[in-house]
């Protein structure tokens, strides 16, 4: 063998084992430049790998599609033990995950009837949606998210009930607004956690980056404007007791008694702030009472939850981060704090304040 | 793979885990469908069975539900679940040629600078080169060529040492050089 074959077999090695210097890829290429044989063994080693251009978005649609159709080509009777032991392991469980599989499916690409497109999750689920303009919203359970047809367009405009994580695209053109009945938070291009559930007594807002406005339909002079790090709460009702203020109010932050200002809090050991642990997998209580926690539960772990018979001025306040717990160890865990007991019938929780 | 940081994809599949979020769940497949594709296609000369190979595995990805996210190297775990079901497939087909349902090799799409200095009967001959390849050695260079894995990965994905996927690779080099004229 040549000493100039002998140089090139050992760039060649090099350079399929990836350890290949800068200066010595370059003479590889000379070399294999200068040769229709080294030419062909640098391709047949090298070579651009295989192209492949399919569409990958539209092969995962028909791969969606295979899980369906396999599933109803083989329905497994759910509860009946026969399952041919023909199948893999794996293949026992496809029955119960299909099922709620397809039913996110079609959720998820609703398209209503004007056009709209939503998003759902059903309590006990949460997902990470992608949105056509780049933003990004994770949503909690029980939560919808309905896009407003033209959306994209000239404006983004989304109604929205539940708790979700924005990650909005920054375009300053197309201002996002999230139109929740009587508030409409509006944004550029930020990222922060709302929560806006029907039925809950208020909407929260915490900011973690950029800007964020919130106005209020038929009071155009009273548009809340935040700034990163702070989160405001906006009561659809005057709370019956004041709620006592937490944080200082800065000088152009409006108050009122439905407005009630507060500050981002990291509890200690954790990265993020509590507002958006959820988005973690970790269930966070933040001086929650009886009620929220009630909510939080069901929407966490898609089960009832109902509060007993108390008195609103108990003043119950539970603070605790859960990551990965079943609900029985929340539960129990919340009963040993002495503030609340639970009994719980399958898919029914009811709370109730500990008794004195 | 490459465009997916290592730290992302524990994030996806987390989410697929247990979130069971659809979303992660397509970008975790965009994310290993081609490398395992580019494999398979190559290693099993028939487009359909390769598609199945892996569509098979990125289904398994789903329906493992919780343990998606103990996987610790998700392109080990997709590229060694392929590579077995490619091999059990050849095993299996040993009498059949397979080359015969896949003749004419061509690489898709439009040819890079490079590839358009050499002919179009130069590509085939290096295909049929590969293709002439031992089995495991053809495997362990298709995992480096075609799913761009380095060696450590191509070691754990067949099971062997570095050591051996180096001297598979040197050997894969010295049939190539032979069939193309050196």
């Amino acid at each position: 063998m040549e000493e100039k074959d002998k140089r090139f077999f050992v760039l060649l090695n090099r350079a399929m084992e990836g350890v290949i210097s800068d200066d010595d890829a370059t003479t590889l290429r000379t070399l294999a430049d200068s040769d229709e044989r080294y030419a062909a063994l640098y391709e047949a080693c090298l070579g651009t790998a295989t192209a492949y251009e399919d569409d990958l978005d539209e092969t995962f649609d028909a791969h969606w599609k295979k899980i369906q159709t396999q599933q109803s080509a083989h329905p497994v009777e759910a509860g009946t033990p026969k399952i041919r032991p023909l199948f893999p392991k794996w293949a026992r469980y496809a029955a119960a995950v299909i099922v709620l599989m397809i039913g996110t499916w079609y959720t998820y690409q609703y398209v209503g009837d004007h056009g709209e497109k939503q998003y759902v999750t059903q309590p006990g689920e949460r997902m990470l949606v992608e949105l056509p303009d780049g933003t990004s919203v994770r949503l909690n359970g029980g939560s919808t998210l309905v896009l407003q047809p033209g959306f994209g367009r000239k404006e983004r405009k989304v109604t929205f009930n539940g708790e979700g994580f924005f990650d909005v695209k920054k375009d300053e053109k197309r201002t996002f607004s999230i139109d929740l009945g009587e508030t409409t938070v509006n944004v550029l291009g930020t990222t922060f956690n709302l929560r806006a559930y029907e039925n809950e007594d208020r909407i929260e807002t915490a900011l973690i980056s950029g800007k964020v406005e919130l106005t209020f339909a038929g009071k155009p002079n009273q548009d809340v404007i935040m700034t990163p790090g702070r989160k405001v709460s906006i009561y659809k009702q005057a709370p019956e007791q004041p709620v006592s203020p937490v944080a200082e109010v800065a000088a152009d932050e409006p108050t009122g008694e439905r407005i009630v200002w507060d500050d981002i809090k990291v509890t200690p050991g954790q990265v993020e702030a509590n507002e958006i642990l959820w988005t973690e997998n970790k269930l966070v209580f933040d001086g929650d009472d009886l009620d929220r926690v009630a909510a939080k539960l069901q929407q966490w772990y898609g089960v009832e939850v109902v509060v007993g018979i108390h008195n609103a001025q108990d003043n119950l306040k539970l603070s605790g981060i859960f990551e990965d717990m079943p609900l029985d160890t929340v539960l129990q865990t919340i009963q040993r704090t002495g503030s609340m007991r639970y009994e719980r019938d399958g898919d029914k929780v009811v709370l109730r304040p500990q008794n004195p | 793979m490459e465009q997916v940081h290592a730290n992302e994809l524990q994030e996806l599949q987390r989410l697929v885990a247990y979130q069971r979020d659809e979303v992660a769940y397509r970008q975790l497949f965009k994310a290993c469908y081609p490398m395992a594709m580019r494999f398979c296609k190559r290693f099993l000369h028939a487009n359909e069975l390769a598609e199945e190979a892996v569509s098979d595995v990125m289904m398994k990805l789903w329906l493992m539900e919780t343990k998606l996210a103990e996987v610790r190297n998700l392109k080990v775990y997709v590229m060694q679940a392929v590579k077995n079901k490619a091999m059990d497939y050849l095993d299996s087909h040993r009498h059949q040629t397979l080359n015969e349902e896949y003749p004419e090799y061509l690489p898709a799409g439009t040819l890079t600078p490079e590839e358009a200095m050499i002919s179009s009967e130069a590509v085939h001959a290096i295909n049929q080169a590969i293709d002439t390849l031992p089995t495991k050695c053809r495997a362990v260079f298709l995992l480096v060529r075609e799913s761009k894995c380095t060696y450590r990965e191509a070691a754990e994905i067949m099971g062997i040492s570095e050591n051996t996927v180096n001297r598979h690779i040197q050997k894969a080099v010295n049939i190539l050089a032979q069939k193309l004229g050196f």
